[in-house]
């Protein structure tokens, strides 16, 4: 059992993998609504416009400024698309390439400028390595507000992920609803920072989540579900990360996207039934 | 055009007019309907009746004026409205139960941060009991019948103390004996003095079982009993040369 054990035995691990389970229980909280929304897109959006709060962070306060930026960039996101979605004749999802890629290029300029990137590259790809206490007790506040959040509204996201005209009609606030939900997106990738990295934080969002849509039947259930996936591929990820000395965030991944593409084998005989069932 | 409800009418609009840039969908649409009709909305397809519906709802901005028992509701939100939409709208994959659904009527009745009280728990339970659905609280919508997951989005009108009832193309897809027995409901519903309007493109069925039609094409066509509006002016009017004959 020594195998299960090393990779916990020393304190940065330790940090490293309490890091992960905290990403493996906010990731597929927020990720419910995105996978319910259809909104996988805008996750993978998301992960690419914190670059650009990231690098600018970077160049203006240095290291420590990584995590203000990530998270102002999310929101800046959250905001704009708030704002310019209101224009009909652009599908969201042409805003969402638009303000995703101006974000990103800001930060491909940015990055391309700097003498030292590679802190830049650890935000990036992820490196549990370099996780300190401080970055733990971050994450644990954001995970904790994250679940916080999505409990209250619970209810009203579910409405407004349903039938958003009636939502609104009885009183959700349904624009609201989509900024905090942009917002907590942004957070899950600050949770995500360290451990797959911004550029692979939308695996962890969507992976769990898809995964146990495919398993469930009620949102309560899927969001437990996904919890369970996301801590569980985020564990063997890590392990397995230790063992065969690869980037434990692309592991990480690969895990729960092996994870999805076995529940999805499995569960395909009872879809093909149901569809033959409606059809 | 038919005022007869009165000026206390259930619902009435006042040059009612919605335009997508430089499409009018609707326009100058003035009706007024009292408390427990049932009225069928006739017309064909592009004609603007789910468009009158949603201007109606308050979903989409308009030009003219929505009045609820008299009162105008230009800056008020239009609680006491249920629009049900047309089943393709909706992703009825999504997971979620007949009872959850029915609880989102209540939602106007608290707070954001409040969860569903006890009463609010009673009254989805009565909503369902009522359009003969008890008991279904944990099935989920997508398992529904088309009839029953009709009288599920029914139920949330009725545990959001709707008065007026706007139900989009409710009657496609239904086999005629569901038809009937959402008829049957109808009726019940009209009977406790619940306004229904229900968009529709079976005259057959328009001329036997609504109290009043309005055949609209942008703008209204003809209003009044089945037997005055389904005649063949106001059908030519309505559907161009290309109509068919309406079955008696």
């Amino acid at each position: 059992m020594n195998w299960l054990i090393d990779p916990f035995t020393s304190g940065f691990t330790q940090r490293a993998a309490l890091t992960c389970i905290l990403m493996g229980i906010l990731a597929p909280i927020v990720g419910t609504w995105i996978v319910l929304r259809r909104l996988a897109y805008l996750g993978d959006a998301m992960s690419h416009a914190t670059v650009g709060g990231v690098a600018v962070a970077f160049a203006i306060g240095g290291a420590s400024s990584i995590v203000v930026g990530a998270l102002g960039a999310g929101i800046v996101m959250a905001l704009l698309l708030a704002v310019l979605s209101a224009n009909r004749r652009v599908g969201q999802d042409a805003i969402i390439g638009v303000i995703e890629s101006a974000m990103f290029a800001v930060g491909v300029i940015i990055i391309s400028r700097l003498e030292t990137s590679r802190e830049l590259s650890h935000v990036l790809f992820g490196n549990l390595l370099t996780v300190q206490w401080a970055d733990v007790w971050l994450n644990s506040a954001l995970t904790v507000g994250g679940v916080i959040a999505v409990v209250v509204l619970f209810n009203d996201l579910r409405m407004s992920t349903f039938d958003p005209a009636h939502a609104s009609q009885v009183g959700v606030r349904v624009q609201l609803i989509q900024v905090v939900l942009l917002v907590l997106l942004a957070v899950t990738v600050v949770v995500s920072l360290r451990t797959v990295g911004t550029l692979m934080s939308v695996a962890m969002l969507v992976t769990p989540a898809a995964t146990a849509r495919l398993l469930t039947t009620d949102v309560r259930t899927m969001t437990l579900v996904g919890v369970a996936i996301g801590v569980a591929s985020s564990l063997i990820g890590f392990v397995a990360g230790y063992h065969l000395d690869a980037a434990p965030g692309a592991v990480i991944a690969l895990v729960a996207a092996f994870v999805f593409a076995v529940v999805y084998t499995i569960t395909l005989p009872k879809r093909m039934k149901h569809h033959a069932r409606a059809t | 055009m038919n005022h007869d409800a009165g000026p206390t009418a259930a619902l009435a609009t006042e040059a009612l007019g919605v335009s997508y840039g430089s499409f009018t969908a609707i326009r100058d649409i003035s009706i007024a309907v009292g408390r427990g009709e049932l009225v069928g909305i006739i017309g064909p397809n592009g004609a603007g009746k789910s468009t009158l519906f949603k201007a109606l709802a308050g979903f989409v901005p308009h030009a003219g004026e929505v009045f609820l028992d008299g009162l105008c509701c230009h800056h008020r939100q239009r609680t006491s409205i249920a629009f049900i939409p047309q089943r393709a709208d909706l992703d009825l994959d999504f997971p979620i139960t007949v009872g959850e659904l029915v609880l989102g009527g209540r939602r106007r009745f608290r707070k954001w941060w409040e969860r569903p009280s006890s009463a609010d728990r009673d009254a989805a339970s009565l909503a369902l009991a009522e359009v003969d659905l008890a008991g279904f609280e944990k099935r989920g919508v997508g398992t529904l019948s088309g009839g029953q997951a009709q009288r599920a989005f029914l139920a949330r009108a009725l545990a959001q103390d709707a008065d007026v009832l706007l139900l989009d193309e409710a009657l496609s897809g239904v086999d005629a004996p569901t038809t009937s027995e959402l008829f049957e409901l109808f009726d019940r519903l009209a009977g406790r003095g619940v306004t229904i309007l229900v968009s529709t493109h079976d005259l057959a069925l328009a001329r036997r079982r609504f109290h009043r039609c309005i055949a609209i094409n942008g703008s209204v066509q003809g209003d009044g009993t089945p037997a005055h509006v389904l005649e063949a002016s106001i059908l030519d009017a309505t559907f161009g040369s290309a109509r068919a004959t309406v079955p008696g």
